[in-house]
């Protein structure tokens, strides 16, 4: 029994920890790092394990966790510190992808315009730029696949806006 | 002719946001993980816990001279019997696991 959860928990993070990852990133706001989000993302979703139910996609039910994770602690952060979880299995090392100081700077605008968004903007355009069909960001956001379509629309030009403002 | 363009800059972005995971290889080691959060209690959460007991205890503060023997009586057995149903839980749970 313990072997199967070891292996399903495992499998989780096998498969979704970049896209955590990507989510930390984008919400961290200093002193909190990219790193200690994916910590507490991590923590929640083995607390939240014995509740999964098996009929729902387990890349949506993590997207919904990491999403929930971020923007609150984003809104503790407003409010005053905030401390999140220390896992020292959990490893973090460069790799020899690095950014050239072009994409950096596209980074940087993408991070800034994004965090002007309204929150539930944000989670809408990470959803769709992790590539998810509308049908799926429907299942993590209770909107309609038609209500999203239109905002997308909306949200894209605005983003799109506002980073080639920023990199003139 | 904007809406290529933009198509393109969309394209951009995307691949912006792709890589922005690439800089870091993340590794865990799964059986020690899983003793490590075993033993966690997350500190967000205590420190959100706590914040609602700060909250409690001023609120008390204000009403505690208005409160009859007899209500401060109940509260304690009220109290005494859910403290040990937590109890009792708490030693399912660890006897589950």
């Amino acid at each position: 029994m313990q072997r199967q959860e070891e292996k399903v928990f495992k499998k989780i993070l096998d498969d979704n920890k970049y896209s955590i990852y990507r989510i930390c990133r984008i919400y961290t706001v200093p002193p909190v790092e990219a790193q200690d989000l994916f910590q507490e993302v991590v923590f929640q979703i083995w607390k939240s394990l014995p509740n999964f139910k098996e009929k729902s996609n387990v890349s949506t039910w993590v997207y919904k966790i990491a999403l929930n994770v971020c923007a609150r602690s984003k809104n503790q952060l407003k409010k005053g510190n905030i401390n999140t979880v220390r896992l020292e299995s959990v490893e973090f090392k460069s790799s020899d992808f690095i950014p050239d100081a072009d994409q950096n700077e596209k980074y940087n605008a993408l991070h800034d315009c994004i965090s002007a968004l309204e929150e539930s903007d944000q989670s809408l355009v990470i959803l769709y730029l992790e590539d998810l069909s509308y049908k799926k960001i429907a299942e993590i956001t209770g909107l309609t696949e038609n209500h999203i379509a239109v905002k997308i629309k909306r949200i894209r030009k605005k983003l799109l806006n506002c980073i080639t403002s920023k990199l003139k | 002719m904007i809406g290529q363009e933009q198509a393109e800059m969309w394209e951009d972005v995307k691949e912006i946001w792709g890589n922005s995971s690439k800089g870091e290889k993340i590794n865990f080691q799964v059986s020690k993980l899983i003793s490590e959060l075993k033993g966690k209690v997350s500190q967000f959460e205590m420190d959100s816990i706590e914040a609602d007991i700060t909250k409690i205890k001023s609120s008390w503060n204000q009403y505690k001279e208005k409160v009859s023997q007899f209500e401060k009586d109940s509260i304690s057995k009220d109290l005494l019997k859910f403290t040990k149903l937590v109890k009792k839980v708490l030693q399912k749970l660890k006897i589950k696991k």
